[in-house]
């Protein structure tokens, strides 16, 4: 059994009243969403990849949320990667990283998280376990 | 897919575990969100989703929040689709368009019915199975109910802010 969950996020951005609104709404599939914070998504994938969490996509969603996960594996490793993306796309938005993202901020979107099972037998597995190992081995790029 | 049939035996109980406070209303139809149990091949509206019916197949429970404890839910994810590979449950016709907007003659046609709607059913249908109850344990179980109830407690003595903005100018 291989296991992998899709956390939904939005991003928000500050109003000058001190409210908060969605910063985007792009459609689904596509990019100028991933253009728009570019930065941040290099610094995000960046530091998992040194804490060892290999990022397999992020992606716009329908309406102003957007989605990621981490790659596939065994349930305890990839409820321990979600929990560390998660954290690590919380800080990083809140400008914890870098003191040029501090207008952002994400809140946890309410309406879903994907859990993707994978049938029992899954051919993938041991490409899969390579890959991460790969990927923990690289170093960070700034 | 048998593991997908197990999932959907449970789908009840585990909306019990997937979500905080009243965030199981979010699920609300016609938003995509899976509010019924059922699967689909390559369907963004079902619970269960099997993207694709090639070689190399995966498939995505769509319930659940980031407000979740996500090892809990994940086991009681686990027990639900084991207990459909052990006792090699059926798994029912999959649903084809978006759920959503079917009417109630169509979900009835089709066997569709809606995953609970409020806190309270979602946590009396966690209370009642026992396949997830066994996998979560005697300690753990009752003790997030009784937390959840006593939130539900004080959820329901608090004038929320959409009343105020309804009803203030009837007073």
């Amino acid at each position: 059994m291989s296991v992998a969950l899709e956390p939904e996020f939005t991003m928000f951005k500050p109003s000058e009243d001190g409210s908060y609104t969605p910063a985007d709404h792009d459609g689904m599939f596509t990019v100028a969403w991933l253009d728009r914070h570019c930065d941040l998504w290099e610094r995000i994938i960046a530091l998992l990849a040194e804490m060892g969490v290999s990022v397999d996509q992020f992606g716009k969603e329908y309406g102003p949320a957007a989605e990621g996960s981490t790659h596939h594996g065994d349930p305890i490793s990839a409820v321990d990667d979600y929990l560390t993306f998660k954290e690590v796309v919380k800080v990083a938005a809140r400008g914890g990283l870098h003191g040029d993202l501090h207008a952002w901020a994400v809140h946890a979107s309410a309406r879903q998280r994907s859990a993707r099972a994978s049938e029992p037998v899954e051919s993938g597995r041991q490409r899969g376990s390579q890959h991460r190992h790969d990927r923990r081995r690289r170093s960070p790029r700034w | 897919m048998t593991l997908a049939a197990g999932l959907l035996a449970h789908a009840e109980a585990l909306t019990g575990w997937a979500f905080h406070g009243q965030l199981v209303q979010a699920a609300a139809t016609a938003s995509w969100a899976p509010a019924h149990i059922c699967w689909g091949v390559g369907n963004r509206a079902a619970l269960v989703r099997v993207p694709g019916m090639g070689r190399r197949r995966h498939l995505e429970f769509r319930s659940g929040d980031n407000s979740a404890n996500p090892y809990l839910f994940l086991t009681g994810l686990l027990a639900a689709g084991l207990d459909g590979l052990r006792r090699e449950l059926p798994l029912p016709a999959p649903v084809h368009g978006d759920v959503g907007h079917f009417s109630a003659a169509e979900l009835d046609e089709q066997h569709v019915r809606f995953l609970p709607r409020t806190l309270p059913d979602a946590l009396a249908a966690l209370e009642s199975d026992q396949v997830v109850a066994d996998a979560l344990g005697p300690v753990l179980l009752p003790e997030f109910i009784r937390v959840k109830r006593a939130e539900l407690e004080a959820y329901d003595l608090t004038v929320h802010q959409w009343e105020r903005d309804i009803y203030l100018e009837t007073l």
